[in-house]
């Protein structure tokens, strides 16, 4: 008949470092990993690469909230998403809300409520007209004179610009086709996604270091890192503690 | 690097953030100009003027036409430049190829602000622009505002220059 060994202290010990072992070698990997990319970020080339992944982009809030409105056609398309202007298949510097955009000498002037941005047919920001250049804000609509010249509704009047769109006068009775903003629907918001992710400029060093600090992953993120790495100090103490034990029976 | 401040600039850019509008620019040209607001003109920046604008900014400037208000010697422009994240929109007057008013008009920042106060602007009043492209006058930073310092003495040179290039 064997006997049962005595349960010690050492025994638990050994118990609880065996589980706590099993427990945190996930994150003991993610740390490590992590950690190990980041002192290699460099020459791994995490610095240069940009992500493109639209769930880590949406992570970042990088994707505005709200419905894709779109005004123009074909190449004078202009689009906004919660404020955020996109044109020629690119995010503007300037954000806004779309009242409409019309062609012009090939490029596009597109209204805001509180600008016109003026692009060439090469999408290069050409002018920006704030309240000291309009009639007023803020700016209701955008349309075409009948020989092409811009008109802008301010206060429900129609007022046109010159060919240099510096002087403007009231309409009139002149007819104008004014430019609409109707829903974008999933295709154009499925490309807006990708000019953001084309522009988004974060690299993966970034991703890696929110990784490995939890912040990717919020609150429950942090709260796991911070939970790790407190059972990793555990876990250290508790294997010198048995590592340099007295032995049994000594003094 | 660059890409990244972009990135961060519009991730604050497209979240709706506070701005303070000290004057509206129309008011600050009207008041220049004996409360009238005159014909607008506009200059298109060259690939000379953009170069300049590269040493005075550390980048061209965009948009590349920049309007501005000159009566009888009075030359006054509205500029634009990104602090930290948020351009801040600043009025120049200038006469004789000399500053005589700086005025922050719109500040979208969350810090940096006491660039506004005039006790700042003023230092601006009656610099010039040297040979050397700086300005012939010293300004003094201010602790916690390095960025928008940077921003208003850049457009200082630049609201300088345009008065020198521009027709008149």
């Amino acid at each position: 008949m064997s006997r049962v060994a005595p349960r010690t202290g050492r025994y638990w010990a050994r118990r609880w470092h065996r589980w706590l072992g099993v427990v945190f070698v996930l994150p003991l990997l993610w740390l490590t990993v992590t950690g190990l990319g980041l002192r290699y970020a460099e020459e791994l080339g995490l610095e240069e690469a940009m992500v493109e992944s639209g769930w880590v982009l949406r992570k970042y809030g990088m994707f505005p909230e709200g419905e894709v409105r779109v005004s123009g056609e074909g190449k004078g398309e202009v689009s906004e998403w919660g404020e955020v202007l996109f044109f020629g298949g690119r995010m503007l510097d300037e954000v806004g809300e779309l009242r409409g955009a019309v062609e012009r000498d090939g490029g596009v002037v597109v209204a805001t409520a509180e600008y016109l941005l003026v692009y060439d047919a090469g999408g290069e920001w050409e002018q920006k007209l704030g309240e000291e250049s309009l009639p007023g804000v803020p700016v209701e609509g955008i349309g075409r004179a009948a020989d092409g010249a811009a008109v802008v509704k301010v206060g429900g009047k129609g007022w046109k610009y010159d060919g240099e769109l510096i002087a403007f006068e009231e309409a009139g009775g002149e007819s104008v086709a004014w430019s609409e903003v109707r829903v974008g629907g999933a295709d154009v918001e499925q490309r807006l996604e990708e000019a953001i992710a084309a522009q988004a400029g974060i690299p993966w060093s970034r991703v890696l270091l929110d990784l490995h600090s939890g912040n990717l992953g919020g609150t429950v993120g942090k709260l796991l890192v911070d939970v790790s790495g407190l059972g990793i100090i555990v876990l250290t103490l508790m294997g010198m503690k048995l590592v340099f034990r007295k032995p049994r029976g000594s003094a | 690097m660059i890409r990244v401040l972009l990135a961060l600039a519009w991730m604050v850019a497209a979240s709706p953030g506070a701005q303070t509008v000290y004057q509206k620019p129309s008011e600050f040209i009207a008041g220049n100009f004996g409360g009238r607001l005159p014909e607008a003109r506009a200059v298109k920046l060259s690939a000379a003027h953009q170069a300049m604008m590269k040493r005075f900014l550390g980048h061209s400037y965009q948009p590349s036409t920049i309007r501005y208000w000159a009566v009888g010697g009075t030359f006054v422009v509205i500029l634009e430049e990104i602090g930290k994240t948020q351009p801040i929109t600043t009025g120049f007057v200038v006469k004789g190829g000399r500053i005589e008013e700086v005025k922050v008009l719109i500040y979208r920042e969350s810090h940096g602000s006491e660039v506004s106060r005039s006790s700042f602007t003023r230092q601006f009043r009656k610099a010039g622009l040297g040979a050397d492209g700086k300005l012939d006058r010293r300004v003094d930073g201010i602790a916690g505002a390095t960025l928008s310092v940077r921003a208003l003495t850049g457009l200082a040179r630049v609201a300088l220059y345009l008065d020198r290039v521009s027709p008149k």
